[in-house]
């Protein structure tokens, strides 16, 4: 979310990414790309432990 | 004839003189000869003085530089049709009981704005829950857009739950010295929702927007404007409300979630006790041991009062009251502290003695973590109004639950946190020339919540109900949300415009239901061999042998080859006939106990949503009738139990049911076009107030008409 | 008040004995520390805490306004505006605590100015002399100086008939405490001279019998009301104070850097003390 970093994408495809941003619901192709590229890490990174996810939804008061 | 001795003799005089002029008052003079105390003050006002000219001339200089630049950024000069526009949240706020009570005249503001300009019941999200549908409000987009479907999400890699709305992510690279670790990233927090909020792009157009807890704004947004953030916020603790029991008692019951036991170890006397407070955790050691402080307490049992010693500040303490907030400084290493706020009670003081501590709030001071934009706003918001609570759900509705507080402390809890909050509205208020505001108050939701019981004839848990003077708390909190309003309502001219909205209503709460039990007693689910179906976040599931499961509070996903790390379920025609299966068996079931539908209808989501981030939704969502919800169980994946069982906890009312039963309300003091808006509307009705066309990725339609109001 | 100088007097010599060889630097460090404890448990007691932090609070606010509504002019201005209404209200309350802080603080800077304000004569060096008559303008006086070994007269009498004075230069020959004498018609008055190279009691003045006088010279008895002579003063070498090889030398050098010492010692201390500035 804080700071960012500039990356080189061939012309062309942001020209196709910023035409079908907004047909596809994105508010933005920088939105477009970012989701493309976090559903691809999410295939490649590892999830998280069990006890780290149990304390932090620990007194979420919708819970039980 | 002047020598040295000429000056050396007659300056002592004035030396003399200055005492005098001092007592006469004149500061500055004298001040040079008292040093500390007064001295430091004037030093200190010359310091402010000088440092205010610095920071405005360096305004005022960079004044046109900034103006050049914004002219050259934005992308269309906006021509804003009204001066300031102004919405109050009140979370939760119900249309039916508004009705009746502005029927009733009981809310004379809310009544005169509907007289003036209008008021509509407000549609709201599917599933209609706080998380998803301000996020709604916030972007005008329905959640296949924003991406938050619920407070919960599961890791289709492990089946774990996790929040939804933000990713805190732990510190990764650190630089060791010994025992000491220098951490050398900041910790990785990301907020999860997604497309665009309006207050970003009314900055985009050089409208300032004054944002004040939202929920889901945490990390805060950047954009030009001011945001304190709100739900998902985290305590200190890094968990969503923790609170402490410092007790003598023995440890023979633990609290299902939300809350600590802590020892309280007698000191040499029968009144007097130690205990140590564990705060959040030091990433500057290694295996990251909690920060310490402790903590003593001297009781005074005749009195029933306590003096409580911590952290240098001594707090006194009567049995059941309350304390102000308290501040907590962790040490992590020399020279740098954590700093949390924590309320105080002592809630017995006989044979046992226990003494209560709320979440550690995350300072707004000294925040140790993002919750405001810009990151000094929160700061700003404690200079002006004193310490709030920062926590997202900062009303400690478990320890009520748990039986730890009462119903009075939870009121006095809400309503200070109520107040803190007006305060903030009118701060903002105060300061905005032009643009928006919003602010969002957080108690109509938590007082439906917990005090449902009182209302409602029969209720499971209105056993516990023992407080007659709170039988009318509900609508003490509306009427004194028509109050916040009428305050608001006396500051605004006719170029603003004020929307007075809720995002989704309450009702009750009677039945709980157990999905996962049902999935399991229909052969969708199917447990591993010997495995206890009592585990948490479904450990005993045989995931080989399960098509569905369901996580989170609203809904039920398919385990889906391909997606899910063990799915069995083909995607295609046999999801889509298993939905449709699950959706017309659920659609319509019937609690053979009290013989009522608990549930109205199952949705597919594939129908319901529009957008990129559908895939991340629940395949179903569950449309529960009056009086049902997912059971306390089922939420946090136990898998054991009965499908329907009373819910007997103080959380007696809730909304997370067909969310065409819980509309909530909207108010506006001009007409609105639309008689049926949904809460999607006000993004691109904001947008066009300030003469901006709403984007095309936002699904609501203005409420107003674009020629001038 | 000559009561009062005499004990006060005796109480600072007796403190102050110690640090007669030391530099004025570690004198006035040692100082500062009761001093600047002093001053912050007073203000503490005497002054609104509450309200001194309300208005700090409020002050820093309006800073924060001034960077946070940078694009907008009139809301710098406003907020401008409002730091200067409270750095007055903040002046007003810090106003009470200095009625009762400066009293014992004065008497006690005035103690401490005969220390560290002036240095003694050095062997070899010399210093105005004069005395003032009571009554100026008339003729030149018929005054006689009676000035003990160790010191000399380097210049005859001067008379300055509109002042009523008569001024000498007395030069310093040895080490050492002097007293010169004046002999005027039948009355007779002294006044000390100290030739000395460390941090000791100075009397730059003896003073008339007035109040304000003696207050601001508490070292000498002072001369009787109804004499001829009024005052007799030594324009001893200015103070100086240093570290580290870096001197200043100013007779109020010692209070700037007193100043300085205290303020950094009650900021350090405000918070151990709990004490709002």
């Amino acid at each position: 979310m804080f700071g960012s970093t500039k990356v080189k994408l061939d012309a062309n495809l942001v020209e196709r990414i910023r035409k079908l941003a907004e047909i596809a619901g994105y508010s933005s192709p920088e939105e477009f790309i970012t989701h493309a590229l976090e559903k691809e890490l999410a295939l490649l990174e590892d999830a998280e432990g069990e006890e780290e996810i149990k304390k932090r939804l620990q007194g979420l008061g919708y819970m039980s | 004839m002047t020598t040295p001795s000429d000056t050396a003799s007659s300056r002592p005089a004035r030396l003399v003189l200055a005492a005098a002029i001092l007592l006469a008052g004149a500061p500055t003079i004298a001040d040079a000869y008292i040093g500390p105390g007064a001295g430091f003050a004037v030093l200190g006002s010359f310091a402010v003085v000088f440092v205010t000219m610095l920071l405005a001339g360096v305004a005022v200089l960079a004044w046109p530089f900034r103006m050049v630049w914004r002219a050259l950024r934005r992308r269309r000069r906006a021509r804003p049709l009204v001066r300031r526009v102004v919405f109050i949240g009140f979370d939760g706020q119900d249309a039916a009981i508004t009705e009746r009570l502005m029927a009733e005249g009981k809310l004379p503001n809310l009544s005169r704005l509907a007289e003036r300009g209008s008021y509509r019941r407000l549609r709201t999200t599917f599933p209609s829950i706080t998380p998803v549908a301000w996020s709604s409000f916030s972007t005008g987009a329905n959640p296949g857009r924003h991406n938050i479907f619920d407070f919960l999400d599961r890791d289709p890699r492990t089946y774990l739950p996790r929040l939804s709305s933000a990713h805190i992510g732990p510190v990764t690279r650190f630089l060791k010295l010994g025992k000491l670790r220098i951490p050398l990233a900041r910790p990785d927090i990301r907020l999860l929702r997604r497309s665009k909020p309006w207050w970003t792009i009314l900055g985009e157009h050089n409208v300032w927007s004054t944002v004040i807890r939202v929920p889901i704004t945490f990390p805060p947004d950047r954009f030009h404007g001011a945001q304190l953030g709100a739900m998902c916020i985290p305590d200190l603790l890094g968990t969503q409300g923790t609170f402490m029991l410092f007790t003598t008692r023995p440890e023979s019951t633990t609290f299902e979630e939300g809350g600590v036991r802590v020892a309280l170890e007698h000191n040499g006397s029968a009144s007097s006790f130690t205990a140590t407070v564990k705060g959040p955790e030091n990433a500057f050691r290694e295996g990251n041991p909690p920060m310490e402080l402790p903590l003593e307490l001297e009781l005074d049992r005749a009195a029933g009062a306590a003096r409580v010693a911590i952290d240098g500040s001594v707090v006194d303490l009567r049995l059941g009251e309350l304390s102000g907030w308290v501040e907590l400084d962790f040490p992590a290493i020399a020279g740098m502290k954590v700093g949390g706020l924590t309320r105080m009670m002592l809630t017995e003081a006989g044979e046992h003695v226990s003494l209560y501590l709320s979440p550690i709030n995350i300072s707004p001071g000294k925040p140790a973590m993002p919750i405001s934009h810009p990151s000094y706003y929160s700061s700003y918001l404690e200079k002006r109004i004193g310490p709030f609570a920062t926590l997202g759900l900062a009303e400690d509705t478990w320890a009520l639950n748990e039986k730890v507080t009462d119903d009075a402390t939870f009121w006095t809890q809400t309503q200070d946190i109520d107040a803190e909050r007006e305060r903030m509205l009118h701060v903002g208020l105060d300061r905005l020339r032009s643009g928006a505001l919003v602010t969002v108050f957080d108690a109509t939701d938590r007082v439906n919540h917990m005090y449902w019981r009182y209302i409602e004839d029969g209720h499971p848990a209105a056993a516990g109900v023992d407080r007659p003077e709170y039988g009318d708390a509900i609508e003490r909190q509306y009427i004194h949300n028509d109050g916040i309003v009428g305050r608001v309502l006396e500051r605004l001219d006719e170029q603003d415009v004020l929307f007075v909205l809720s995002d989704h209503g309450c009702t009750s709460f009677r039945r709980g239901v157990n999905l996962n039990a049902w999935l399991l007693a229909n052969g969708y689910l199917a447990l591993r061999d010997g495995a206890d179906p009592a585990r948490p976040w479904l450990q005993s599931v045989d995931w080989s042998r399960t098509r569905a499961y369901a996580v989170g509070l609203v809904g039920i996903f398919l385990n889906l080859k391909g997606r899910e790390a063990e799915g069995i379920v083909e995607p295609g025609d046999e999801a889509a006939a298993l939905k449709s299966e699950l959706a017309a068996r659920l659609g319509g079931l019937v609690d053979d106990e009290t013989g009522t539908i608990a549930i109205n209808e199952a949705f597919d989501t594939d129908t319901l949503y529009r957008g990129p981030y559908k895939g991340n939704a629940p395949d179903l969502l569950i449309g529960y009738n009056h009086g049902y919800r997912i059971s306390w169980g089922c939420a946090s994946g136990v898998v054991a139990g009965r499908v329907f069982e009373d819910n007997v906890k103080a959380w007696s009312g809730d909304h997370i049911v067909d969310p065409r039963l819980v509309p909530g309300v909207l108010f506006c003091d001009r007409a609105v076009s639309s008689d049926d808006p949904h809460i999607t509307d006000l993004a691109p009705t904001v947008l066009t107030l300030f003469g901006i066309r709403p984007p095309g990725h936002m699904d609501g339609r203005p409420l107003i008409e674009k020629e001038r109001p | 008040m000559t009561a009062l100088n005499r004990i006060l007097g005796a109480l600072v010599d007796w403190l102050q004995r110690p640090l007669g060889g030391a530099p004025p630097i570690v004198g006035l460090v040692l100082w500062s520390i009761p001093v600047s404890v002093f001053a912050l448990w007073v203000f503490g007691k005497t002054s609104n805490q509450t309200r001194i932090a309300a208005v700090k609070n409020q002050i820093a606010a309006a800073l924060f306004e001034i960077r946070l509504f940078n694009d907008d002019l009139r809301a710098i201005v406003r907020a401008q505006w409002e730091i200067l209404g409270r750095v007055i209200h903040y002046q007003g309350l810090a106003l009470v605590p200095m009625v009762f802080i400066l009293p014992p603080l004065v008497l006690l800077m005035v103690q401490l100015h005969q220390y560290y304000g002036f240095r003694g004569l050095a062997p070899g060096e010399s210093a105005l002399l004069r005395v003032e008559l009571a009554e100026p303008g008339g003729e030149r006086p018929d005054l006689r100086i009676e000035v003990p070994e160790g010191l000399h007269l380097e210049t005859p009498a001067v008379w300055v008939p509109a002042l009523g004075e008569l001024d000498w230069r007395i030069a310093a020959d040895a080490a050492g405490d002097y007293q010169v004498g004046f002999v005027l018609g039948g009355e007779t008055a002294t006044k000390t001279v100290r030739v000395t190279d460390r941090v000791v009691r100075l009397s730059p003045e003896r003073p008339p019998r007035e109040l304000l006088a003696q207050l601001e010279w508490p070292s000498e008895p002072p001369l009787p009301a109804d004499g001829a002579i009024r005052r007799i003063t030594v324009g001893y070498p200015q103070g100086s104070v240093g570290l580290l090889g870096w001197a200043w030398e100013w007779s109020f050098a010692w209070m700037v850097v007193f100043f300085v010492l205290t303020m950094v010692i009650a900021v350090a201390l405000k918070k151990p003390m709990g004490v709002e500035l």
